[in-house]
This record gives structure tokens, sequence and C-alpha cells, in this order.
């Protein structure tokens, strides 16, 4: 009898351990991009620091709000389409992470443009179970036409993630897959790296 | 096109005011200039995507087909 409790018991603990991770559901995509997008804008609504334009604070809050949601590899494959695979791994590590330098650096500053903004999220199209949806949004300003912006999503291991965003039907990593490719063509993969850490110093 | 401005009968007045509203329109759209510098390795390339992307975006109402890679 004990003998049998025993086993009983093992094996509800051996379910749970298999059992879990699947039952632990990830956060649907939508539902995160309107978590991070409103607890951004509060941020940006109250926060005595970056309402005074302190740098670091902003940047702080970029590197812990926003950046995890984004899936820069994958972006930045994307970009580079046939050519990522030209590249080494060395080269596409570089490539990652003065892409991600020069996306932060370009657009932060967009942020406290949205400040005084609503942002309808609209509901998830599509099949649930797949591991690759755009979510979309909309940016509603009063008395302007209503601006699109949608967010291409992933799937991964630690979440669903960004890696691309869509605005009023430009497309992000479309618009640098044009960028890349032009740089590749005059100086190949080490001329875009050159030409995308240049950018990014002088913008120091 | 009718303005205040076309009933100012004095030509040289009236040219300052329609050069000043040239200097405004242009100030006006800096940002986005700024924007584009920072943002482009080519602002050509990079202005000319978007705005196909634009375009293919109203003509399609929002739904575009998705493009084959054609490279």
């Amino acid at each position: 009898m004990k003998n049998l409790a025993c086993r009983v018991q093992w094996l509800f603990t051996a379910w749970l351990l298999v059992a879990a991770p699947a039952a632990w559901a990830q956060e649907a995509p939508d539902v995160l991009v309107k978590r991070v997008a409103n607890e951004v804008q509060q941020i940006v609504r109250t926060d005595p620091k970056v309402q005074a334009g302190d740098q670091q604070r902003i940047r702080d809050v970029i590197e812990t709000k926003l950046l995890p949601n984004f899936d820069f590899e994958r972006m930045t494959a994307l970009a580079m389409g046939r050519n990522w695979r030209q590249a080494n791994p060395e080269q596409q590590k570089q490539l990652i992470d003065q892409f991600r330098a020069l996306l932060v650096r370009t657009y932060s500053g967009a942020l406290s443009q949205y400040r005084d903004q609503t942002m309808d999220f609209k509901p998830l199209r599509g099949d649930p179970g797949t591991a690759d949806v755009t979510v979309r949004s909309e940016i509603v300003r009063a008395g302007q036409v209503p601006v699109q912006i949608d967010y291409g999503m992933t799937k991964t291991s630690t979440g669903w993630k960004a890696y691309d965003v869509i605005v009023g039907g430009i497309s992000l990593v479309t618009n640098y897959r044009d960028e890349f490719n032009e740089q590749i063509k005059n100086g190949g993969v080490d001329g875009l790296i050159k030409t995308l850490s240049a950018k990014n110093q002088g913008l120091k | 096109m009718w303005s205040p401005t076309t009933e100012i009968s004095d030509v040289a007045v009236r040219n300052v005011i329609y050069g000043l509203g040239a200097l405004d329109l242009r100030a006006g759209a800096l940002g986005a200039t700024s924007l584009i510098d920072e943002a482009s390795l080519d602002p050509y390339t990079f202005v000319r995507r978007a705005y196909l992307q634009r375009r293919a975006y109203l003509v399609h109402d929002g739904n575009v087909p998705p493009e084959k890679d054609d490279e």
C-alpha cells in the first residue's frame, strides 16, 4: 500500500515537471504589446526625469522596458535578406549590434512624441497557434487621420518578440533591406558594418 | 488660389509675404528631414523605399500582397 502511494506521488511530481511549462502560457503577443506600450507611455507621462530630458534615465527606460521585447537578430537577418548567409558569425554579431544601436539612437527620440496620443489596439486576427503574428494598433489623434502601427511578432522561447514595426504601411525591415543591399553592393558586408558604426559614432 | 494676400496691390509687399509663407512651410518640414538623415544610410534610397511602400499600402487599402523575393 505504502509502495503504491509512493509511486503515485512520484508520478504526480513527474507529471507536474513535464506539464508545468506547457501549462504556463506565454503572454499573448497582443496583450504584451499593449502592456508594454501602456507602461512606457505611463513612464513618459509621469516620470519627472524623463520629462526633464534626462538622457540617462531615458536610455534606462528604453533598455529595461522596450529592448527586451525585440528580436534584433531576426530583424537584422530579415533586413539582410540573402546577404545574411554571406556574413560570418562575427560579422553577423557586429551587424546586429550596430543595427540595434542605430535604431535605438534614431527612434528613441520619438517616444516623447506619443506622450499625449491614444493607442487603440485591434483584436488579434488569424490562427493563434502560429509562431508569427502581426499585432495591429492605431494612434488616435484629435482632428487628424489615425496612424496605423503594426508589430511583426515572433514566438521565441523567452516569449513573443517584435522583429518589425510597420507605420502606415512602411515596414522598418523592408526599408532597411534596400539600405543594406546598397551598402553591400558598394563595399560588401564589411563596408556595411563600417558605414553603420561610423554613423553610430557620428551621432554619439 | 485666393488668399487675403492676393488682395495686396503692392507687388513687393505681396511677394515678401509669399516668401515668408514658403520659408515657414519649409521650416516646418525640417523635423522630418533630420529624422531621415539620422535614420538612413542613404537618404534617397530610404525615402524612395518608404514612398513605394506607402503608395502600395494606399493603393491596396492596407492589404498589400506579399512581394516575391526577386533577387
